[in-house]
């Protein structure tokens, strides 16, 4: 409600430009913000997991530091609601934390029950781990399903992805998922087939196999925003796969560029995808409709824009979509870099530098209803925040003044100073007064048009301990 | 016990006497303490309630039982306002003339944690409503905003240039309202601290704009109150009148008064409340010597009053929009009411984790 009384034109901007702040607790080396973008998540790189209230500056929410990841966290992934958090870490492992029992859990210790969790779960201390799945190796990326906080999906390390339903905790079900292109496992199957009839082939066959699978990996995986129906998966040859989430079998697939494939992004209405990759490109696709269009075959991906840095040959080390995907911001590699770069996506032009740090930047964030980036710097693990700054208004602090641009005439109105009796001046104040007032209905948008009807789950607070970090 | 407005009172006014709702509440409680009682509030999952006073004890109720379950000590002076964390009804922060603002826990009946930072008499705090951000207000004009977690202090506003009397928040928490003797309205931005907006009512506001300063004369703002929906502020001033402001236009939309045009509080900070859950919206208030009263929101009428005594009725709160009313008083009464089924509206806002106490739901 406090945009209303701050400066239109301060509140329209559609991208921070002002560094306002740096939050500094621990060596981070990820970060996300929630939905409602009230709370932001930084893993560090002990394993442990620190919640910062975005309201309060920077306030320490909480620190995730019993039974977390004991390597650095290599993923944070929010529930809708809030309240559910993935993590996963170079130690192997990916948590689902539940963080309504953080902190002591306070009031929705009663509700616990309610949420059908087991017996045998509650019985477990207490633990805000509800689920651990450790896998064969460090994790590259989880990402968890956009609608059912018990799926996700991890891209690991010199491995398969794998597509994950936790729903019952004692039967995880792991499915891998192809990193090869649907082009390749269809010449494979028909291989197969052919197999069947020359044997003596086989043996040429395999080796071809062999070399196709050779260090072909998926780096990056993750679901589409809005209903979790397909997984985008960028492997290190440059193929962008889509595998359907209900059958887990690749759909469509497309071949982007010849080098590692480092982020996938997609925007939060779901309509453009950022892919990064090692060839020190960013790649912009218009998304088709994936909804209404079911039939893989008639999906077009047309590449938008590439951003590069043409005379420094920069490589890009994350990007990040605003809201409505209308602007794209990235971090830079190399230590002589320490900016970010914020582009317009429709035309495709370098909008914004943003500086201020004096380090090298690497993950990227964009909080969407606060309209503020963070950042990780590399060699301090300090979180930077850009922002909007509003002006402060002076004519505020008092009520009989206006501030004016420059200097105007003043025109005396008509009844300005005559005296009106006391008696006209009641009955008119009663009159005035007799409107209907509404003190129920609530806005539904705020001055940025965000939702803001939509309930975010509130972490609790543990008021008896001081958090000293 | 309870007073319905008398015809005799009315006929003086304009209140019209078909209006009078009688039986608006029953009085589920009376408990007396030998205490002047200066704040009470309910908790937020409905279970208790907890008044503060000026013998520097917290005493903790069972709001259904009205048994006293905690007497918590340990301010050495008297205390101002009492308010429990949004989000754990175990916690509860207080705020006392000895400086201090003590977080207390009232399972364990101990003091958790001690903020200091104020110069002079604290009179007023207030919780975010994600429970992690405290604002206190004080005698010594300013206004401080505390990180529970860290203990520290975020902000402090100097706000006013008298004691800053009553604060409250937005539904969204990101405006704080403050009043003072002062006689303004400040309207600041939670996270920056901005000043956004401050809000008057003199001589000037309505009338001729001649007046020059020294004849303009500001009340004294004792309480404010923010409406359900954050839009609009209801205000209190020593001039006897609550007023009812949209600060978006900076217009006073209604005026309320007490019986027979009689003040409501020219001395002192009488609480009050928005009561949504009947059919038509209602403001209640404590009052210099009218006991609790309430009006409809609307028409400006008194339609209730509870008159124990003539002493002043400090702090009103409700639970569930007004379906249990609460009120405390200087000389030590507390007064558990409960609003009457058939006035019943429909709710706005569902996120109650519990029925009200007394009546379950599927009674109604």
């Amino acid at each position: 409600m406090n945009l209303s009384l701050q400066d239109p034109f301060a509140v329209a901007k559609e991208y921070p430009e002002t560094l306002v702040n740096t939050f500094q607790y621990g060596h981070s080396v990820i970060i996300q913000f929630n939905h409602k973008g009230d709370y932001l998540a930084s893993g560090l790189s002990d394993g442990s997991i620190i919640i910062y209230d975005m309201i309060s500056n920077g306030g320490v929410v909480a620190h995730l530091n019993e039974d977390c990841h004991i390597r650095p966290i290599t993923s944070l992934s929010w529930s809708k609601c809030g309240r559910y958090l993935l993590t996963s870490s170079q130690d192997w492992y990916v948590k689902l934390w539940d963080l309504s029992r953080i902190n002591g859990g306070n009031d929705y210790k009663d509700e616990e029950k309610e949420f059908g969790e087991n017996e045998s779960d509650i019985g477990k201390e207490f633990s805000p781990v509800i689920r651990s799945i450790k896998f064969d190796g460090p994790i590259w990326m989880a990402s968890m399903h956009p609608i059912d906080h018990f799926k996700f999906t991890a891209s690991l390390f010199d491995d398969s992805p794998v597509f994950v339903d936790m729903t019952d905790h004692q039967n995880i079900q792991i499915t891998k998922l192809q990193t090869m292109s649907l082009s390749e496992q269809q010449e494979l199957e028909t291989e197969d087939k052919n197999e069947e009839n020359e044997e003596e082939e086989e043996e040429e066959a395999n080796v071809k196999r062999r070399k196709r699978t050779d260090k072909h990996m998926t780096l990056v995986s993750t679901f589409n925003p809005n209903d979790g129906n397909y997984i985008f998966t960028g492997t290190s040859k440059g193929w962008l796969n889509i595998i359907q989430t209900s059958s887990l079998k690749t759909v469509h697939s497309i071949k982007l560029t010849n080098s590692n494939i480092k982020n996938v992004v997609i925007s939060s209405n779901g309509r453009k995808l950022a892919i990064n990759s090692s060839d020190r490109i960013i790649r912009q696709i218009s998304l088709p409709d994936l909804i209404n269009e079911q039939d893989p075959e008639n999906w077009e991906f047309e590449i938008d824009h590439k951003y590069q840095d043409m005379i420094n040959k920069l490589q890009w080390n994350s990007v990040a979509f605003n809201h409505n995907a209308d602007f794209l911001v990235a971090s830079t590699y190399g230590h002589s870099s320490h900016d970010l770069y914020v582009w317009e996506t429709s035309i495709g032009s370098l909008i914004k530098i943003l500086e201020g740090s004096n380090e090298e930047l690497v993950d990227v964030k964009w909080d969407y209803s606060r309209c503020c980036i963070g950042s990780t710097g590399i060699d301090s693990g300090s979180i930077y925040i850009w922002s909007i700054q509003f002006p402060q208004k002076w004519s505020a602090l008092a009520p009989d003044f206006v501030e004016i641009e420059e200097n105007i005439e003043y025109e005396e109105k008509e009844d300005e100073f005559d005296i009106i009796n006391e008696d006209t001046l009641k009955r008119r104040q009663e009159e005035e007064e007799d409107l209907l007032v509404d003190v129920i209905t609530r806005e539904k948008d705020d001055a940025r048009g965000f939702d803001i009807t939509q309930p975010s789950f509130i972490i609790p607070i543990n008021y008896e301990n001081q958090l000293f970090i | 016990m309870v007073v319905p407005v008398s015809n005799n009172g009315i006929s003086h006014s304009h209140n019209e006497t078909k209006e009078v709702l009688s039986d608006l509440y029953t009085v589920k409680h009376k408990i007396r303490v030998d205490s002047t009682l200066t704040s009470i509030k309910i908790s937020p999952n409905g279970k208790t309630f907890t008044c503060c006073s000026s013998d520097n004890i917290i005493r903790v109720y069972d709001l259904v039982s009205g048994q006293k379950i905690a007497s918590l000590k340990g301010h050495t002076k008297g205390i101002s306002d009492i308010v429990y964390s949004p989000i754990n009804s175990d916690i509860i922060a207080s705020c006392s003339d000895d400086l201090t603002i003590r977080l207390w826990s009232i399972s364990k009946k101990t003091c958790i944690k001690i903020l200091k930072k104020h110069t002079y008499h604290i009179t007023t705090i207030k919780f975010t409503s994600k429970g992690n951000i405290l604002i206190s207000g004080s005698a010594d004009e300013t206004i401080t905003i505390w990180d529970i977690t860290s203990g520290k202090t975020l902000k402090t506003l100097a706000a006013h240039s008298d004691p800053v009397s009553s604060l409250s928040l937005t539904p969204d928490s990101s405006i704080i309202v403050s009043s003072s003797y002062d006689g303004l309205m400040r309207l600041f931005d939670l996270e920056s601290g901005q000043c956004l907006k401050t809000l008057t009512y003199n001589s000037t506001s309505h009338g001729t704009a001649t007046a020059s300063t020294n004849d303009v004369l500001n009340f004294p703002i004792s309480n404010v109150e923010m409406s359900p929906n954050g839009k609009y502020i209801l205000s209190s001033s020593l001039d006897g009148l609550i007023r009812l402001w949209d600060y978006m236009d900076n217009k006073v939309l209604k005026t309320y008064r007490g019986i027979d045009n009689r003040p409501i509080s020219e001395k002192f900070n009488c609480g009050t409340r928005f009561i949504t859950r009947t059919s038509n919206p209602l403001i209640v208030s404590g009052s210099e010597s009218l006991g609790l009263l309430i009006w409809d929101l609307q028409s400006k009428k008194v339609v209730y009053q509870l008159q124990d005594s003539q002493e002043p009725v400090f702090e009103v709160d409700i639970y569930e929009e007004g379906k249990i009313l609460v009120s405390c008083s200087k000389d030590g009464i507390i007064n558990v009411l409960e609003l009457n089924p058939k006035f019943l509206g429909i709710t706005h806002d569902v996120i109650y984790r519990d029925d009200t106490p007394f009546t379950p739901h599927d009674t109604i």
